[in-house]
């Protein structure tokens, strides 16, 4: 096999095919497990209706269901009225009910049902010992305690209705603010990692941890009427489905809901479990995976994301490369532009991938393949750039063209180089691959996200042993590809 | 007869031909004739601008004023590929490609002009005879080859397609005495054997005057002069010449 048919055959079999599968109907749902609970009491009165539906969970934060639902790329999930009046719709009153919102909902193609009949609204918490030493109850007492450390979740400190809001409204001196993710929260609030956080009313830790929550005594947090938003085709499309949705409203009210939260949260029941209970039909188990099976799937999901995304970014970045080797002005422009993609953080990467690719597999790839473009192509140039000047002098003084020179002399004197750059670019991808989960492209970041969402250490590491194992496979996997591909020529020390 | 002789055979002709590099002046308005079968050797310390006129013949770069001629053509980019597969180049350290085997360097360019594989092994074998190579080292990698079989294998390389010139810049420059002696030997025999146009670039008066009748002196980027080792010796043309004449050290006298 001469070296290009290799290049070829290592290539080829990095991009496999893939099959993509139409949907019926798809419910979302964040990464929280009350939004999961709803997403699957949806997926199981849809069963009930009769209508075939499928729930892609934990896809990130309110944003990214936003977008998806707007986009098509989900056709129903569960909000809350205030996050739609002060984060999803633009001019409406902090305070406008329902039907308001349902008016200004309809031209966007969304419908919304009445209140499911439970307010989770934000609530500031600290520990009830705490708050009773400090003599603090209601919000404006904080005020008198500039010292105390906030822990707040990242949705929080940066919505208009979250920390700058009430900061302002109750006038609050503390300076101490951290970022958390909220299912962290409570941990670090109950070892006196920091003072006060922010929880919703629902949340089922609440009595678990004996936290006390702080009265909002100047009114400042508007309603969170728990409701679901459905893309209007719907109506046409599975109408007893949302004949059933809308039925729902009114059944749920605050202590059942936190009643299931803590079911799942606190007793580790599954939540399809907990929903069956609730409606009071047996829980269809069929769909429940054992360990290795899940692991089989995570692990597919993951690998299909990391070979085409690689194998795409080769392609692309190893002419690139070349071409940058070759025009000096156009090399410093590519290198500067993929060298700003690396730049972006990699979250934002795949949130910036939905309005072009919806969500699932696809923008994940793109978001993956643009990461993995700078490594390889940065190496493909440096490689040829490298070349001792007289050994390109000598192939364009034999007199061969350009064209061979780079085949038969340039690129496998940088193939060390170009390969090094694939094999970092792997490392880096699977490592990233596990944000993708957040976007609903499953992957190992599937159980880290629902580990951390429900406190579970053996299902974080169910997706964070895989990834690092994967790590390793694909690094000794491309420095096994670079004996093969090396010339022995380049392996052997120059004799003295 | 004349006219077969002189497709066989290449003359070069540099006109009034400038070139610099950045700062540095590497040809300055220089003038010279290499005639068809003729034997030179070119002169001078480093960074004279001998090497800068055989890239310029080979057309690996191009004078920034001037013409280069090539058999009274001037020489354009649209026949750069043309004369450069006429024309066999070897420099120091031979340049071999190291992820190639020796055979594997010969092969480069006989490969891609289409010769079997059978009639690049008897080429090879050929040369190697010419050059006194041990057949088995053709198989072994630049890496494995010392620096004298490395520079047997880089003149085999510049004469598989049996060209019409050799130009060689300071072929001998990194291997130690004694080799360098004996590849000094064979190739003055080669070049004699083959009568091709050589161009030879040499730091090395000796070593210039052993190869060729006339010698090329150059200095900055010019010629200071050009004639035989006797002209240089009894009528310099500067007095750097008779400098770079009296800088070959001889052996100290020992007392008997």
């Amino acid at each position: 096999m001469n070296r290009a048919t290799r290049w070829i055959f290592a290539i080829g079999t990095l991009l496999v095919p893939m099959l993509t599968q139409a949907s019926p109907v798809r419910i979302g749902s964040k990464v929280f497990t009350e939004s999961v609970i709803l997403g699957e009491l949806a997926k199981a009165i849809a069963g009930q209706a009769g209508v075939d539906a499928v729930h892609q969970r934990e896809l990130g934060g309110t944003s990214i269901l936003w977008k998806a639902l707007q986009q098509g790329d989900i056709d129903v999930y569960s909000e809350y009225t205030g996050t739609i009046t002060h984060e999803l719709l633009k001019n409406v009153a902090p305070d406008a009910d329902i039907p308001t919102l349902r008016e200004r909902l309809k031209p966007l193609g969304i419908g919304i049902t009445n209140s499911l009949g439970f307010n989770n609204t934000y609530a500031i918490g600290m520990l009830a010992d705490k708050a009773a030493q400090l003599h603090i109850s209601k919000l404006s007492d904080l005020a008198a305690h500039p010292d105390l450390r906030f822990g707040f979740s990242n949705e929080f400190i940066d919505r208009t209705d979250g920390w700058p809001g009430i900061r302002q409204r109750y006038g609050l001196p503390q300076t101490q603010v951290r970022g958390l993710d909220h299912a962290l929260a409570y941990r670090a609030v109950a070892s006196n990692a920091v003072d006060a956080i922010d929880l919703y009313s629902t949340d089922a830790e609440i009595p678990y941890y004996h936290l006390r929550t702080l009265d909002d005594d100047h009114h400042y947090f508007p309603r969170y009427e728990a409701v679901y938003l459905y893309r209007l085709a719907l109506v046409k499309s599975a109408p007893a489905f949302v004949t059933a949705l809308q039925k729902l409203a009114g059944r749920i009210d605050e202590n059942t809901m936190r009643q299931m939260n803590a079911k799942v949260k606190l007793q580790g029941a599954k939540e399809d479990v907990v929903v069956a209970a609730f409606l009071g039909i047996r829980a269809d188990t069929s769909a429940d995976a054992g360990l290795w099976s899940r692991l089989l799937q995570t692990s597919i999901d993951h690998i299909k994301l990391v070979v085409l995304s690689l194998g795409m970014a080769v392609l692309l970045a190893i002419p690139l490369g070349i071409l940058a080797a070759r025009l000096k002005r156009l090399g410093q422009l590519v290198i500067g532009l993929t060298g700003i993609l690396q730049t972006v953080p990699s979250l934002a990467m795949f949130v910036f991938m939905i309005p072009i690719f919806g969500i699932g597999t696809w923008p994940a790839i793109a978001a993956l393949f643009l990461y993995s473009l700078l490594p390889i192509v940065r190496n493909t140039h440096a490689g040829l750039v490298g070349i001792a000047p007289e050994l390109r002098e000598s192939a364009a003084a034999l007199g061969l063209p350009r064209g061979v020179r780079l085949r038969r002399v340039e690129l496998p004197l940088a193939t060390r180089s170009i390969l090094a750059g694939i094999k970092t670019a792997a490392v880096i991808n699977v490592g990233t691959a596990t944000l993708a989960a957040l976007i609903g492209a499953g992957g190992y970041g599937q159980p880290i996200l629902t580990g951390i969402r429900l406190d579970n250490i053996s299902l974080i590491l169910e997706g964070a042993i895989p990834a690092a194992l994967l790590a390793l496979l694909a690094q000794g996997l491309f420095e096994g590809i670079e004996r093969w591909l090396t010339p022995r020529g380049l392996r052997l020390e120059a004799r003295q | 007869m004349a006219g077969t002789e002189a497709s066989l055979r290449i003359g070069f002709t540099l006109e009034h031909a400038s070139k610099r590099y950045g700062n540095v002046q590497a040809l300055n308005n220089i003038n010279l004739d290499f005639t068809a079968g003729s034997t030179t050797a070119l002169i001078g310390s480093s960074g004279s601008g001998k090497s800068t006129v055989l890239r310029l013949l080979l057309g690996l770069d191009y004078p920034d004023a001037g013409n280069i001629k090539v058999d009274g053509r001037v020489l354009g980019p649209a026949h750069v590929l043309e004369l450069r597969r006429r024309v066999g180049y070897v420099i120091q350290e031979g340049g071999l490609f190291p992820h190639l085997t020796a055979q594997g360097n010969l092969a480069l360019l006989p490969r891609h002009l289409g010769w079997s594989a059978e009639k690049i092994r008897q080429r090879a074998e050929e040369l190697a005879a010419l050059t006194h190579l041990p057949h088995d080292v053709l198989r072994r990698y630049p890496a494995e080859l010392s620096g004298g079989q490395r520079q047997r294998v880089a003149l085999m390389r510049a004469l598989m397609t049996d060209p019409d010139a050799l130009l060689l810049d300071e072929p001998l420059g990194a291997l130690d005495p004694i080799v360098r002696h004996e590849l000094q030997d064979e190739l003055k025999r080669i070049f004699e054997q083959l009568g091709k146009t050589v161009i030879i670039v040499t730091h090395d008066l000796a070593e210039a005057a052993w190869f060729a009748e006339r010698l090329v002196l150059m200095r900055s980027g010019t010629v200071v002069q050009d004639g035989s080792l006797q002209d240089l010796r009894e009528r310099p043309a500067d007095p750097f010449v008779t400098r770079f004449v009296e800088a070959q050290r001889r052996l100290p006298k020992v007392p008997a």
